[in-house]
């Protein structure tokens, strides 16, 4: 009993020591944002001996972070409801059909999750539907890449709630659509937190797709004004450090309010193979 | 009689149309576009047939990228693997704090890839905190240009990956460790396993599932790297962290589409190329455990 004890108690300080190595890093920029120009310089780990709180606000008016905080902010938000509803709605006729063509379709959704995107015919379409550089085209690219991922995600989960459900609501008289829309989307609010978590994170962190697609710097998103703002201050640590903190400020909230959602969401949604 | 529900097909028309549009079509036409010349000089673009694909292996622009890409690849693939699931296997056991560590844990993934290599071009420059410990520790001979000397700097850009990563790779073996019912482990350990036995015999064959969708998902996140490569290195010093999606972007933002977009087929392809076997044999061994 008591060597049990004795290993939980080893085995805690261990993991507790080693998660170091994460927060020390974050630390480490926090600090440093509050630093002064003398002493940031000298890259090290310590407290800032006098709080430079105007760092902030100085890199909040250079770096244009409110343009790119809203830009950011729209894109996630319209790319989120778009992903979830057309991906709830294809999830569950891919889940309740058993025609051939609609598993073929899912095949198709689920080949998305390995194919990587191909960005420069991409930009070739935009164009010529006209959405080249426009918001609605940043948001449509997005949605298109998270299909596969929401709808392999949803897909399980509509499978796993009773056909019964739909033949008592068709008894009832609803047509598809209603039982849709009152019986199953309720039904599947857990997993819809999931996704939207899932699905805002890789929108609002992503900076491969407006590198792209974005050249207009009034549209940029929060990543591609952080890399322009690094590219032009990259020696001064301290504006550096709180551009790159003003940055992850909103998923941190995200990732706090919602971070039960996250791991229990991938323990009852992603892995039941 | 019964008559046969009637589920809206139409459901699947929109996800489906923006799918095909912005995502399938794109990848298929780029076949198309990589055996033409189309770059940003030309006003029509001509069918050159395997131009492209010829001086793409002329120049070794393709075999070095592909090279650095499977290193890192390997590299990130097995110690995001190896960590995560020490991680889980920690952090699944009754422990003080456990959901706050495995909190700080995932925390990293979080993050942006360019927030993190920001932060990472900080602590391992130079003059930097590495550095500035090393030396603190009597050893300044271990003290290296971590992101600027070639020879190292790929290796060190994988695991800045797995930094980020390993919270998530762990998040995903402790839900498949949800599977493994406790009598089974501590039956084997009364019958006299070891705890590594344990782990072997027991633990492993039960999480199989997990272990192939985490090691799939790491192959694939990490042959199409690209923002912290990017953001770090840019490829460099010269050509020494070149991977296939900082090639790719290099070309695009020369003008060449046609051949930058030869080198996003190449990438398909050998993404397909490697991951298909790899899944085909992980599912084989799920069934067999």
């Amino acid at each position: 009993m008591n060597n049990g004890k004795y290993r939980e108690w080893l085995v805690t300080s261990f993991a507790a020591a080693a998660s170091l190595f994460v927060l020390v890093p974050i630390a480490f920029i926090v600090f440093g944002s509050f630093k002064t120009p003398a002493e940031v310089t000298k890259l090290e780990l310590s407290l800032p001996s006098l709080w430079q709180w105007e760092n902030y606000s100085i890199v909040f008016e250079e770096g244009k972070m409110l343009s790119g905080l809203l830009n950011s902010a729209f894109v996630t938000s319209s790319t989120v409801l778009l992903v979830l509803l057309a991906g709830s709605m294809a999830s569950f006729i891919i889940a309740r059909s058993r025609a051939r063509w609609v598993a073929g379709i899912y095949l198709l959704f689920v080949a998305g999750l390995i194919a990587p995107p191909s960005l420069i015919p991409t930009i070739k379409i935009m164009q010529v539907l006209g959405l080249a550089n426009e918001y609605v085209g940043i948001i449509l690219y997005y949605a298109a890449n998270y299909f596969p991922f929401v709808i392999f995600l949803m897909t399980g989960f509509v499978r796993a709630i009773p056909r019964a459900l739909d033949e008592a609501a068709f008894v009832d008289g609803a047509k598809g659509q209603r039982l849709f829309f009152r019986v199953i989307f309720p039904l599947m609010t857990p997993i819809l937190a999931t996704a939207a978590i899932f699905v805002f994170m890789l929108v609002w962190n992503d900076f491969q797709g407006p590198l792209y697609l974005l050249n207009d710097s009034s549209k940029w998103t929060i990543p591609l004004s952080v890399f322009n703002f690094v590219s032009r201050y990259g020696t001064q640590w301290q504006y550096v450090f709180s551009d790159l903190i003003i940055a992850m400020l909103p998923v941190l909230l995200v990732y706090l309010a919602a971070q039960r959602f996250i791991i229990e969401g991938m323990t009852a949604g992603s892995v039941k193979g | 009689m019964r008559k046969a529900l009637q589920y809206p097909w139409w459901f699947l028309i929109p996800a489906l149309a923006l799918y095909l549009t912005l995502y399938v079509y794109p990848v298929l036409s780029g076949f198309y576009y990589s055996f033409t010349d189309w770059n940003v000089y030309r006003e029509q673009i001509s069918f050159v047939g395997l131009e492209q694909y010829r001086s793409l292996l002329a120049s070794n622009d393709l075999v070095t990228a592909f090279g650095h890409t499977l290193i890192y690849a390997f590299v990130v693939t097995v110690f995001q693997n190896g960590l995560g699931f020490l991680l889980a296997l920690v952090l699944n056991a009754r422990l003080k704090g456990r959901n706050l560590l495995r909190m700080i844990y995932f925390f990293p993934c979080t993050l942006s890839a360019l927030v993190v290599g920001f932060m990472f071009s900080a602590i391992l420059h130079p003059d930097g905190m590495v550095n500035q410990f090393l030396g603190a520790l009597n050893m300044p001979f271990l003290k290296q240009e971590w992101l600027g000397d070639g020879n190292i700097n790929l290796y060190v850009l994988a695991f800045i990956n797995v930094w980020q990563w390993a919270g998530f790779s762990m998040a995903i073996y402790l839900a498949g460790l949800q599977n493994v019912p406790k009598e089974m482990t501590e039956a084997a350990r009364i019958d006299g396993c070891s705890y590594f036995q344990s782990i072997r015999k027991v633990i492993f064959p039960l999480i199989a599932p997990a272990f192939t969708v985490n090691v799939i998902m790491t192959l694939i996140g990490s042959l199409k790297t690209f923002e912290l490569v990017y953001v770090i290195t840019g490829g460099g010093p010269g050509t020494a962290t070149e991977v296939a999606n900082t090639l790719i972007f290099k070309q695009f933002s020369q003008g060449q589409y046609a051949y930058g977009t030869a080198v996003s087929v190449c990438l398909f392809l050998f993404i397909a190329a490697v991951s298909f076997p790899i899944l085909h044999k992980l599912r084989q061994r799920e069934v067999e455990a």
